[in-house]
Parts: structure tokens; C-alpha cells; sequence
């Protein structure tokens, strides 16, 4: 299955988001899709891509741990 | 004319990113792809089939012997992957709704350029996805799109 693993906001400075995937922090270009501290979202190829409504996203991130760990 | 082996490599790379995040590439074989899809640098059949397997798997089932044809990889992309995630199978089941949309190819039309993006409609929405794959794309352009990229124009 290739489900995307989205992360969360932690910061946003102008095109640059710095975003948390479980304890991983990431650098994406957020130009594309506009993103806030706190989102969930995706990252493709260094782009935040899609903003993840959060309960869907928490529920993501559940299926990753259990599938990953 | 592109191969069967480039328009494949268009539509699986976006997962490339979930193979990456979930261990199941490294970052060489990441990068590898990435050059593979930007430049048309040659990546054989072989390292497409042991990278991406549930999808071959499923041309394979689905198409015979033909499986590495355009019209089959086409086909497979853009009609049977989507009905493989709603039909719950490959563990989609689980899989929360938005992730599911996500996942599928969807068709649309360009409503403009917004720098290495483009702005898409389909479906009543209205988005933007990463142009990096279609850079003659133009407006009223169709081009099908995956996991937040435009994979190809279609005639």
C-alpha cells in the first residue's frame, strides 16, 4: 500500500515550512500550497503538496506507526 | 514518442516519496528516480518492477503477457489504480477517506501557471500541484495528476 505519511507544522517562515514527521524534522517549500504552524500535511519531492484535515491526518500517522514499527 | 518504462516511471514517481518515508528505498535509489523522471535518464523495466511491485503486479494480472505496453500502463494508471484503492484492496481499507483521494490519478484542466506549480481544476476543485513533470503545460491544458503532481498532458 503507498499511503502518504504527512507531518506537522511547526514553523512557517515565508516559502519555507519546517515540518515534524514523528520526532523528524523536515524542511518543504510551502509557495505552492500555503500552510500555518499546526497543519498536517504532505510533502512531496521537498513541496508541502496537500493540507491534511487533522483527524484524518492523527489517523494517518496511527496506520504508519502500526505498519512501521 | 515516450517509453512504456518513462510513462510508468511518471505515474509511480510520486510514490517514490511514500517508498522513501516508509524505508522501502533509500535515499540513492530516490535520487535515482528523481533523474530518471526529470532528464529521461534510463531506468530499466527490471529496477521499475523491484521497486514498485504491488503496481506491476497488478498490470500483470490485469493485462497478460502485455503488461509493458503504453496503452497498458496508461490503462492500469488512470482507470484501474483508483478502482484497486476504492475497492479497499492493497490494506486501503483502513485508509482515511482524504488519504484515499490523495492516492488515486485524477483528471484535470490547467487554469494557470504558478511558478514550479500549476493551478488545476477537477472534480468542482480547485488546486495546486507540482509542475516539475509538465513544464509545456499550459492553460486548458488536461493533465492527469497524482499525490500533488501534474504526470503528463493528455490529448
Amino acid at each position: 500500500m503507498c499511503m502518504a505519511f504527512p507531518g506537522r507544522v511547526v514553523c512557517v517562515e515565508k516559502n519555507k515550512a519546517v515540518v515534524d514527521f514523528l520526532g523528524e524534522k523536515r524542511e518543504a517549500d510551502c509557495s505552492l500550497v500555503k500552510c500555518n504552524k499546526g497543519d498536517y500535511v504532505v510533502v512531496n519531492a521537498g513541496f508541502v503538496v496537500e493540507i491534511v484535515p487533522e483527524k484524518q491526518a492523527i489517523e494517518a500517522i496511527e496506520l504508519f506507526k502500526n505498519a512501521n514499527t | 514518442m515516450p517509453t512504456p518504462e518513462q510513462v510508468f516511471l511518471r505515474y509511480a514517481f510520486p510514490c517514490a516519496q511514500v517508498l522513501l518515508d516508509t524505508g522501502k528505498l533509500t535515499k540513492e535509489g530516490y535520487e535515482r528516480l528523481k533523474r530518471a523522471v526529470m532528464s529521461g535518464e534510463g531506468i530499466t523495466r527490471d529496477e521499475l518492477e523491484s521497486i514498485f511491485r504491488s503496481a506491476v503486479a497488478r498490470m500483470k494480472e490485469l493485462f497478460g503477457e502485455d503488461y509493458w505496453s503504453l496503452a497498458a500502463v496508461r490503462e492500469y494508471f488512470i482507470e484501474h489504480h483508483n478502482r484497486i484503492i476504492d475497492a479497499g484492496k492493497e490494506g486501503y481499507a483502513n485508509a482515511p477517506e482524504y488519504f484515499k483521494e490523495m492516492c488515486k490519478v485524477h483528471i484535470a484542466r490547467v487554469v494557470a501557471r504558478e511558478g514550479s506549480g500549476l493551478r488545476v481544476r477537477y472534480g468542482g476543485k480547485e488546486r495546486v500541484v507540482l509542475g516539475l513533470l509538465c513544464p509545456e503545460a499550459k492553460p486548458g491544458d488536461k493533465v492527469s495528476i497524482h499525490l500533488g503532481f501534474a504526470i503528463e498532458v493528455l490529448a
